[in-house]
């Protein structure tokens, strides 16, 4: 141990901002080996100040630490010019608190936020010395396990990693990790202990099942290979949020994180049902943080970092059932401690503008609107619970209120998408800068309109699970197209134009097979794909070439109700009936209403209490 | 109003910590201890706070000092218990003392440090004081140094800038070097590390020496009621 921190002096000389891969951050745990029974690493695979901007880490970090016996340190990926010295001076990867190689740990888990950081996850596994493929590594190293919500199909990753924990995490995680120290004072192999932990709920170990598929390419069936192994694995579903482990005084990064704020999780879920959102589907049912609750986290969170900025985290921070107490709350809270409070993801909704109203000290720099798509018809389609009035509606009401920046998202590729669906998209920015134009006429210098297209990857657990994506080529035809249409003054468009969302859509819905694909363009050099300067679609293209797997075969091919789908082997909670016969209503246009008015039969509450089922209904 | 020193040190990993992510820590802290710092007036208001001379990526130190102003006075030990727990390791307060600056700053009245360069080296005790010597024995001792306006590295003569130098070599060799810091003159150690290997020979990479920075000296106005013997 002592031989990497001689090295590492050497290596942090050389490289820029050193303090990523230090450590030793306020509110860093350190404890004891005597403390210790079990060694854990939580690995981000991205850099530092992307990992550390995530509040999952956060969370599982303080959820782990609090329990005895248990160690949870963390690793990240490093940048490029430091990745090159590790390789070349023989430093492997290795925790920050107490510089120990990963590969002495007795387990390391990623966490899968999107499907684009696959690679670096191999590409760490490789920078820690620890062989990539399960069947390659020994008893004497540590068992790799994964989770976030891209572990709801987990399929690319099967031969790389021995275990996935599907689910919330901050019981299952810990509780795993504890049964890992029992196994191990009893001296169990790997296989004994993943045996024993695969009954546990949530937890999905790939080597218990066979694949067995059909000549078309798909899937016949999932055949469990040991008795211990259940036919489909439930995800981890936490009953309440209230008390679950959050983190009071998080650790405060030592080099600036993308976001440097206090973050506190309002409710977990949603109750709209957009039919691409994957969230929405795999967080349910939606658990609420107390108001009180809130205020003491926020409050408690605050004085222990000296934060400059509170966020609120939930899929759409207004549908909290006391969002009016809630808001106006920490706003009289956080304005004495000179820290500006930010509401993201606020549905702009009339009640929310009632709040935002009465909070006329709210900081009105820009107002985010995501109509996803651009006519009523295609908002039906996805069931955005959006009309062309409300937009309007609130666009005028925030110019009123005093914002001049308004930022629009919109999907291209949804199922049912045509080219008059694109022209929607120029008229609402038409009529959004006419309405500015009729409430501050000439004057309108300071008003900024930013239109920014997405393209559309179906995610498994949607109701669109099934659907075709576009073609690149069709994505960049559409991009020319609004490029045209969109070249109005005070308007930016934003958009990409490579082709990573075929690649996130391979991996979103990859069976076993897209293993290969990931090896490969790992091994011919892919890692941060997420970022433009790494991405290489060369590199991507060569893979699919040597593996000879057929991209169409994973993105536009359109795949029938009846197929086995890769991801049955996991059951999120939500019926797969219930996903088909949204689809088939989005096929006829028809909408499904909020499920806080009445229950919409997703099959949640067949597993837990579902708490705001029906109550908008009185 | 109160004006105050501190005295800390930047050991082990937290020499990795930048200029700027240091600034955010101690500011951070002030505001984490509810100290009443003062705050400039103006737009984007900011913790009256500086340091008195910033100290290189990389380098050691046990011998940094930061001035700040709170709006009620304070006793000393208040201040170290409201502080200390909350720097990261490494960051060490060796003392915090109240002092009238008036006009002036620590900035203003830095004009040199001593610094402590190492490395390893096969070369003796005797033969390092030789090649010492010739290096200082040169008329001019021209290096490369980083020009403020242009930001070019530009050749230049750094023989007045140097105030002594001496070696010693234990276990690794040991250059001490006191030499121009602050406002009027100023030398980094990279010139001088730079240019005595090249007049050296002596073939070391930059990421085999070590520095830190031993001991800040100000002008006479500066006295510490603390024994400021850093060393």
């Amino acid at each position: 141990m002592s031989d990497i921190t001689a090295k590492l002096d050497k290596l942090l000389k050389r490289v820029e901002k050193p303090g990523r891969y230090i450590g030793g951050e306020v509110n860093s745990v350190r404890k004891t080996p005597e403390e210790t029974d079990v060694n854990f690493c939580f690995c981000f695979p991205d850099i530092y100040e992307i990992g550390m901007s995530y509040l999952g880490l956060q969370i599982l970090y303080k959820a782990v630490n609090d329990r005895n016996g248990l160690y949870c340190q963390r690793a990240f990926h490093p940048q490029e010019d430091m990745e090159d010295l590790m390789r070349k001076e023989g430093v492997p990867l290795y925790a920050l608190e107490t510089k120990t190689p990963l590969m002495d740990m007795d387990c390391v888990g990623f966490t899968l936020q999107y499907e684009m950081s696959y690679t670096s996850v191999l590409n760490m596994m490789d920078l820690a010395g620890i062989p990539v493929f399960s069947r390659d590594r020994g008893e004497d190293m540590p068992l790799m396990i994964a989770g976030g919500p891209c572990a709801s199909n987990p399929e690319p990753l099967w031969e790389f990693v021995d275990c996935f924990l599907i689910g919330d995490g901050e019981e299952a995680l810990p509780d795993f990790l504890e049964e890992l120290g029992r196994a191990k004072k009893e001296g169990l192999s790997k296989r004994d202990f993943l045996l024993r932990a695969c009954q546990m709920q949530g937890v999905y170990v790939p080597e218990f099942y066979d694949v067995e598929y059909e000549q078309d390419g798909t899937v016949r069936q999932y055949i469990p290979n040991v008795p211990q192994a259940p036919r489909t694995v439930r995800r981890n579903i936490l009953r309440s949020i209230e008390d679950a482990p959050f983190p009071v005084d998080p650790i405060i990064p030592m080099v600036e994180a993308v976001h440097d704020r206090a973050v506190v999780e309002t409710f977990r879920g949603c109750t709209r049902g957009c039919r691409f959102c994957q969230a929405g589907m795999i967080y349910r049912p939606v658990r609420e943080r107390s108001v009180e609750r809130i205020n003491e986290i926020a409050y408690r969170q605050l004085r222990n970092t000296g934060h400059e900025e509170l966020s609120l985290l939930s899929l759409s921070s207004s549908d909290h059932s006391r969002f009016g107490d809630l808001a106006l709350g920490l706003l009289y809270m956080t304005k004495p401690m000179n820290v500006s409070l930010s509401l993201p993801s606020l549905r702009m909704d009339k009640f929310a503008f009632e709040v935002l109203e009465r909070i006329q000290e709210y900081r009105k720099s820009s107002l985010t609107y995501a109509p996803e798509a651009g006519t009523q018809r295609l908002r039906d389609i996805i069931n955005k619970g959006v009309t062309d009035d409300d937009i309007y509606e609130s666009v005028r009401e925030a110019l009123t209120l005093g914002w001049n920046h308004i930022k629009l998202y919109f999907m291209d590729g949804l199922p049912g998408e045509t080219y008059e669906d694109l022209d929607g998209i120029a008229e609402i920015v038409r009529n959004i800068k006419h309405i500015n134009y009729e409430l501050n006429g000439g004057k309108t210098g300071r008003f900024r309109l930013t239109v920014s297209v997405s393209n559309f990857v179906p995610k498994p657990f949607t109701p669109f699970q099934w659907e075709s994506q576009d073609t690149p080529e069709s994505f960049r035809n559409k991009h020319n197209y609004l490029s045209e249409k969109l070249r109005i003054k005070g308007v930016t468009f934003n958009y990409h134009d490579d082709d990573t969302s075929a690649f996130e859509a391979v991996f979103a819905r990859g069976d076993r097979k897209t293993s290969r694909l990931l090896y490969s363009a790992w091994k011919l050099g892919a890692k941060l794909d997420g970022w433009t300067e790494h991405y290489r679609p060369d590199i991507w293209d060569e893979a699919f070439r040597v593996t000879g797997i057929d991209k169409d075969f994973y993105t536009t091919r359109k795949r029938d109700f009846d197929e086995v789908l890769p991801w049955d082997i996991i059951d999120c909670g939500v019926t797969k009936s219930f996903l088909r016969s949204e689809a088939e209503k989005a096929y006829r246009s028809e909408t499904t209403g909020d499920c806080r008015i009445k229950c919409r039969g997703c099959g949640i509450n067949r597993i837990v209490k579902c708490e705001t089922e029906g109550i908008l209904n009185g | 109003m109160a004006d105050y020193v501190l005295k800390f040190t930047k050991t082990g990993y937290s020499k990795y910590i930048s200029h700027l992510d240091l600034m955010r820590l101690f500011s951070r802290s002030f505001k984490i201890a509810a100290l009443d710092i003062r705050y400039s007036q103006g737009y984007n208001p900011h913790p009256k706070m500086s340091f008195a001379q910033p100290l290189s990526l990389g380098y050691s130190s046990v011998s940094e000092y930061l001035e700040f102003q709170t709006v009620t006075e304070h006793t000393e030990n208040e201040l170290l218990s409201m502080l200390r727990p909350l720097l990261p390791e490494g960051i060490e307060i060796l003392f915090i003392e109240p002092m009238d600056l008036g006009k002036t700053s620590l900035a203003a009245e830095t004009v040199a440090a001593e610094f402590q360069i190492s490395f390893d080296t096969n070369a003796s005790q005797e033969d390092l004081a030789r090649l010492l010597e010739d290096y200082l024995a040169q008329p001019e001792i021209i290096a490369l140094k980083r020009m403020k306006k242009t930001k070019r590295l530009e050749e230049t003569d750094i023989k007045g800038k140097i105030r002594s130098i001496s070696v010693s070599k234990q276990e690794k060799a040991v250059m001490t070097c006191v030499l121009d810091q602050g406002s009027g003159s100023n030398l980094s150690p990279e010139p001088l590390i730079q240019s005595f290997m090249k007049f050296t020979g002596l073939d070391i990479p930059r990421w085999e020496v070590e520095v830190t920075r031993k001991r800040l000296i100000f002008t006479n106005r500066i006295q510490f009621r603390h024994i400021d013997n850093a060393l």
